[in-house]
């Protein structure tokens, strides 16, 4: 991964525009996984210098380059927003499909509370909702992990129902 | 009640993700403690101040579905389906269902028709309905995505989260934080959940507790209820009791102390048409004195878990919420429990009938607090 300063030293705009592009996803993931500290990070460093850097080689107008970038902006979002939704309602499906299977509950990780993994103050109530939005991002991965691991264990590690028979059911 | 959730007063917006919350004049926020028995929910326009509620109502998490051959004019404007207390008053016509067991979502259909006979009840309009609704702190992935699933084009976005959060938070009052005097119930506190479905037992020492902090057992109201009902059919094999009658019962009658069990819990059922009192007091007091023992349990061992220098202050400040807290004596043997384990001077304050409330106060404040991007939008 090319650094701030290499990408920014770029002249072509249409890299730097990549650039912004990639990392305004990043942004607005990390952002719904509740990462805010790696977001502050990127927001206050990385982005705005391809933004300086872009705009003053993309040959267009001041006003031309923010409603670009505006555009962007809620393109980035809608679609981070739909991929979540998406992603929740597979995951949900699949967790569904799976929990009735007692080889599938007896895995490790396949169910669980969504619980705290971090001390957040109590006043800080903003902060609590990222925390619980990133438990339960964590937890996803978790509970996806057994059905993983299920498919690619070998049969005889089910002793009473291989799991083909979980994959099938 | 009538609300003007509808109405717009003032002019602000936030549209980034960093923002409070997108167009607050056209928003309405919501509290909700969807329970398994009675749900309690709260509700202010996006522009309202911060202690403005504009409504709140208790509601039986009932719903009432007319058999096909009720006589016209029996039910209220000849509904198919009712809800809540109107459900309960005409329930010798309807099939009752309950939404909710243990606390999440149990029959999904039902509990989408709750869902949408609480947006009616915000008389909201086209107003963004956003809501912060509770779930069981021991509450899963998939119990979750079916809560996802019950809201769904009802609310328009949705937060969930664990209720001893919500209830630490409604339970708070920011007014009095800065008093000398006022006993900051969030500083060091032991909470002690007793829902339906489960007991969760919350450490809550200035910080929302992580999964370190929590116990829950998968033991509360629904297994009291199994407990009476078992021992009533042991005692009265063709009383024909149900669970739902037992929980009534249980509402009435429960207790822990001794003395409170000198006043004999007795039902009244039908049989063959003739009426028959059973003497239901022992089972009453087995079912809620199991419950005791293992809140005490739960109790003991989380405090084992706190910090050594905070137990003496943690002590003074065991609250009791949910329904169980409502079980007559329930605070005192608690209390006494601890003493006789050896714990020194332990207090324990049950919030008592008003424990709904703090649950959706909490949500109603976490509501208002909320940026856009902690809200979860729903397929329509």
């Amino acid at each position: 991964m090319p650094s701030t300063a290499a990408s920014v030293q770029s002249s072509n705009p249409r890299f730097l525009w990549n650039e912004i592009v990639r990392w305004t996803f990043e942004v607005c993931i990390l952002r719904k996984e509740g990462r805010e500290g790696k977001v502050a990070v990127l927001l206050q460093e990385r982005l705005p210098a391809l933004i300086r850097a872009w705009s003053s080689r993309s040959g267009q107008p001041a006003a031309a380059c923010q409603q670009q970038l505006r555009g962007l902006f809620g393109r980035v979002q809608e679609s981070v927003e739909l991929g979540f939704m998406q992603q929740r309602m597979i995951v949900g499906e699949i967790c569904a499909r799976f929990a009735d299977q007692p080889a599938y509950a007896r895995l490790p990780g396949a169910s669980g509370a969504v619980a705290l993994r971090r001390e957040v103050p109590i006043d800080d109530v903003s902060a609590m909702l990222d925390a619980l939005g990133e438990a339960e991002f964590e937890r996803m991965g978790e509970s996806i992990l057994p059905v993983r691991r299920a498919t690619m264990m070998p049969r005889d590690l089910f002793a009473e129902e291989p799991a083909a028979a979980v994959l099938t059911a | 009640m009538k609300t003007a959730l509808n109405k717009t007063t003032s002019k602000s917006s936030h549209a980034n993700g960093e923002g409070r919350s997108a167009s607050t004049e056209t928003t309405t926020f919501v509290g909700l403690d969807w329970g398994t028995n009675t749900s309690c929910l709260m509700a202010a326009p996006g522009n309202s101040s911060e202690t403005t509620v504009a409504l709140k109502q208790q509601i039986p998490t009932v719903v009432g579905y007319a058999a096909d051959n009720v006589l016209q004019r029996v039910l209220p404007g000849d509904a198919k389906v009712l809800f809540g207390q109107e459900a309960l008053a005409h329930k010798l016509y309807l099939s009752i269902v309950r939404p909710l067991r243990g606390g999440v979502i149990h029959d999904l259909p039902s509990a989408r028709q709750f869902a949408q006979h609480l947006r009616d009840r915000l008389k909201a309009g086209d107003r963004e309905v956003r809501a912060v609704i509770g779930m069981p702190a021991s509450s899963d992935l998939a119990a979750r995505e079916n809560a996802r699933k019950a809201v769904q084009g009802v609310f328009d976005k949705v937060i969930f989260v664990p209720e001893p959060f919500l209830a630490a938070l409604g339970y708070r009052d920011d007014a009095k934080v800065n008093e000398g005097k006022y006993q900051d119930p969030v500083a060091n506190s032991l909470y002690i959940d007793i829902g339906a479905g489960s007991t969760d037992v919350c450490l809550v020492q200035g910080h929302y507790p992580t999964a370190d902090d929590q116990l829950s057992e998968p033991f509360a109201g629904d297994a009291v209820d199994q407990i009476i009902l078992d021992g009533v059919l042991a005692a009265y094999p063709d009383c024909g009791l149900t669970v739902a009658r037992i929980r009534d019962i249980k509402e009435q009658h429960s207790y822990v102390l001794a003395k409170d069990g000198a006043t004999p819990a007795i039902a009244t059922v039908m049989v063959g048409g003739k009426q028959r009192k059973l003497d239901v007091t022992d089972q009453v007091g087995a079912g809620c004195e199991a419950l005791l023992q293992k809140v005490f349990e739960l109790t003991r061992d989380l405090i084992a878990r706190a910090d050594a220098e905070s137990v003496t202050e943690l002590l003074q400040n065991i609250i009791v919420t949910g329904g169980g807290s409502l079980i007559k004596g329930f605070g005192v043997a608690l209390q006494t429990k601890l003493l006789e384990e050896g714990f020194e001077n332990p207090r324990v304050r049950v919030l008592g009938e008003n424990y709904k409330d703090y649950v959706a106060r909490g949500a109603l404040k976490a509501a208002r607090q909320a940026k856009d991007r902690h809200w979860q939008n729903l397929l329509g």
